[in-house]
């Protein structure tokens, strides 16, 4: 049995990933929901038989949740950005909102509006051309250095 | 039936203070006891074998032809080869593995760090004598309790898609917070977990899914995922409200349940989209923190998310209730903000593809207001391309974003920035019950009829609102029957009935429309009294004159099938249609006109002319008058309409 739904999962993989192509790969939010959500006879489909998201299976048999979500207590930055990416670059510019106030705890930062700040003058070094998550999670960590905003 | 639950409830209070006398002795006998055999009676271990606490652990319940089995569906979840349907050999060979420290017989970890509530509840009963610390023997255990470090959990609805009705049946899931008292202020919901029970459908297509999820093809998983993902997914992407149900757990309640949830998450369940759905199994989980508790099977046996809501209410385990706007509902309360000379400002600024004319003039404060919501208006313009990161979109969106950053702060209260807040609108709890039937009296062509319909979901524009939306149609299953002429005929099976009235406004251009497919009756002239199969489709506009008041013009086909009919076996027909609703909070009217003009067969038009006013008396129950003149054939009817 469990060959058996290795097998389907393998299988569904396969197609998520061809369905997903073209689309932001990793544990990025277009990863995560459902790829192919397109069209009104899907939608009527799909959302009435809850089948919204479930294209990443987050195992909690293993205990790692799947893309190292939590290997502590936190949430690391990297998928924090990736996942939050479209609200935080429009909080960023706008100087507050919780999704920057969650940044500060997923960064371990305790002084919130020297942070925003912070980042709200350098939103195009951050945000500027298209970024990685990756990029900008060494942007910030470098503008938080500069500015001594975390101290 | 009452009485049977009352005695067997009884039975196991009885059986209850037997066991506690029991655990008492074996607590007296510890010294004597042996390592490999559990000093346990034959009765007692049946006992507990057939408790409820032991059932609704291993998920065990009577199937549809009586026969006792659990739901779960792997096989690693059971220690007995036989467990899934012998809840006593399965609870001996879990004392066995926990009382002599086995490991699991897959996994290379301690079955008790695969079951740890299991093993805590036995451990409390039995007192191994070789203990497992589940803080310092179960590593993966112990990193997913750090992570959630649950000090509250909530029961998240997930309401409708504004614009895709189809999804008003709803989602839930729960949620761990690291909070007792979840409130906006700290704002770090973002980082709470989410528990999800889906059905994985992966790369399946959405017909094949759809009868997989009826007939229980597909595994249905737990899955754990930080909350964010879910506030992106459903509030953003999908602009779905959320609502959040915290629950009156004590906090070894609430660590019992974080226990057995990573029980759940090993394992899988055929996912039964209409019965054993995401409602039932969240509510099984609860099930296990208290004997008290009977929420998975209190509900009928098809479940509706919102069901789910409403019996946690009836047992009395909400506590609070928090609010999470979706970005439509954000963007249309900052819309609302604008005022006069900002609202044309703002207009010009998005028809000029999101840029300000060189000659507006304004203040910086006025800019970046508009800025603000612009953005939310370009996200729920173009939530698609921003989130699989279209390079166009991508671009425009930063370019708006970098003007912003160059202006100040402002001092907003917008929900964007409060974040969660208590309700504040009505919601998903304060909905009418979903099933209704509806009985009704009163003449066709000046003979005496009288109809019964029943309905199983949802919701339709002349239902009341709370908790749904006010313009949308969403029905699955609607049966009804018509004595008329000294026989009763079947008239209407409506497989699927889904109505999206968006008014036009400003700020929201969308068409509306409606789908309707199922088999009907025809009383037309031409093949009248026929059963045919038949398929809606309108399209049109709508407008609301006030909140309450609306407009609609629909340009729509039907098309009918069968074999009665004098030329080819079908009917395509032309359906415009137009009409009126005026939807009150007690009082609902209705009024239409609609010509369906045949292009296979005869040629002929056939026009019908209706109205209809209900009237609620309360949440449950509406009495009604219909007036329609349907191809020259008059007709009237009082209702009555219970829901339930």
């Amino acid at each position: 049995m469990k060959k058996l739904l290795l097998a389907v999962a393998a299988l569904g993989a396969l197609s998520t990933s061809a369905m997903a192509a073209g689309g932001p790969a990793g544990c990025g939010l277009g990863s995560v929901l459902f790829e192919g959500k397109q069209g009104l006879v899907f939608n009527v489909l799909a959302a009435t038989f809850n089948g919204s998201s479930g294209s990443q299976t987050f195992g909690m048999s293993t205990g790692t949740l799947n893309c190292n979500v939590s290997d502590s207590t936190t949430v690391s930055k990297i998928n924090f950005i990736e996942a939050n990416k479209v609200a935080l670059a429009t909080e960023v510019a706008q100087g507050q909102g919780e999704t920057l106030a969650s940044l500060a705890t997923v960064y371990g930062c305790n002084n919130l509006p020297v942070m925003s700040s912070a980042l709200k003058v350098n939103y195009e070094t951050i945000f500027g051309a298209t970024q990685s998550a990756e990029m900008i999670n060494t942007k910030i960590t470098n503008v938080l250095a500069e500015n001594k905003a975390c101290l | 039936m009452s009485i049977i639950l009352f005695k067997s409830f009884m039975l196991r209070g009885g059986t209850w203070s037997l066991l506690l006398f029991f655990t008492l002795i074996l607590n007296q006998l510890s010294v004597a006891r042996a390592t490999t055999t559990l000093v346990s009676s034959e009765n007692d271990m049946n006992t507990l074998a057939s408790s409820k606490k032991w059932h609704a652990l291993m998920r065990y319940k009577k199937n549809w032809y009586g026969k006792l089995r659990s739901l779960a569906d792997g096989q690693d979840f059971f220690l007995a080869s036989d467990g899934k349907s012998n809840p006593l050999r399965e609870l001996q060979a879990n004392l066995d593995y926990f009382a002599n420290k086995k490991k699991h017989p897959k996994f290379d970890v301690l079955a008790a760090c695969k079951f740890p509530a299991r093993y805590q509840y036995l451990n409390a009963i039995y007192k191994f004598e070789q203990k497992t610390d589940l803080a310092l023997e179960c590593a993966d255990y112990q990193k997913y309790v750090q992570a959630l470090s649950a000090k509250s959990v909530l029961i998240v609805f997930s309401s409708y898609f504004v614009e895709k009705p189809a999804s008003a049946f709803g989602h839930t899931l729960m949620r761990f917070s690291k909070h007792e008292q979840v409130s906006d202020v700290d704002r770090s919901q973002l980082l709470d977990y989410g528990l999800n029970y889906a059905a994985d459908n992966n790369g399946v297509n959405p017909i094949a899914y759809s009868i997989g999820g009826i007939i229980g093809s597909f595994p249905g998983n737990f899955t754990l995922l930080p909350y964010f993902y879910k506030i992106r997914e459903y509030n953003d992407f999908e602009s779905r409200d959320l609502w959040s149900y915290q629950l009156k757990l004590t906090q070894s309640q609430l660590d019992f349940l974080v226990a057995h949830a990573w029980e759940m998450g090993s394992t899988y369940m055929n996912y039964f989209y209409f019965d054993e759905n995401c409602s039932y199994h969240l509510l099984a989980l609860i099930d296990v923190v208290d004997e008290k508790l009977n929420l998975a099977d209190s509900l009928p046996t098809f479940i509706i998310p919102s069901d789910t809501v409403k019996v946690l209410f009836e047992q009395g385990l909400v506590s609070e209730i928090y609010y999470r706007p979706s970005l439509h509902t954000k963007l249309a309360q900052s819309y609302k903000s604008l005022n006069g000379h900002e609202l044309e400002l703002f207009h010009s600024y998005i028809e000029n593809n999101y840029t300000f004319l060189t000659e507006s003039k304004m203040s910086v404060d006025e800019r970046a207001k508009i800025l603000d919501v612009a953005i939310e208006h370009f996200d729920f313009n173009f939530a698609e391309g921003v989130l699989k990161e279209d390079p166009v979109i991508t671009q425009k969106r930063m370019s708006i974003l970098s003007e912003r950053a160059k202006l100040p702060v402002r001092d907003i209260q917008t929900l964007e920035v409060k974040g969660e807040n208590k309700i504040h609108k009505s919601g998903p709890h304060e909905g009418h019950p979903s099933r209704r039937v509806k009985l009704s009296h009163g003449s066709r062509e000046s003979e005496g009829l009288s109809e019964f319909e029943y309905r199983f979901s949802l919701h339709e524009v002349m239902d009341q609102d709370f908790g749904h939306n006010r313009w949308t149609t969403i029905e699955m299953g609607k049966l009804k029957l018509q004595h008329y002429q000294d026989t009763t005929k079947f008239m209407d099976f409506t497989i699927g009935n889904v109505e999206n009235l968006q008014p036009i406004t400003r700020l929201f251009a969308g068409p509306s429309y409606r789908i309707k497919f199922g088999f009907e009756r025809l009383l037309e002239r031409e093949c009248h009294d026929c059963l045919m199969g038949g398929f809606q489709f309108d399209f049109g506009l709508s407008y609301a004159f006030t909140s309450r008041f609306l407009g609609f013009a629909y340009l729509g086909s039907q098309t009918l099938i069968s074999e009665r009919f004098t030329k080819n076996d079908y009917r395509l027909s032309l359906r415009p249609e137009f009409g009126f609703y005026y939807h009150g909070e007690e009082l609902m009217l209705k009024f239409f006109a609609r010509s369906a003009n045949s292009l296979t067969t005869t040629g002929e038009s056939f026009e019908t002319y209706g109205m209809e006013a209900r009237y609620f008396l309360n949440r449950a129950n509406a009495i009604a008058l219909e007036l329609n003149q349907l191809d020259q054939q008059d007709s009237a009817k009082i209702d009555y309409l219970f829901y339930f």
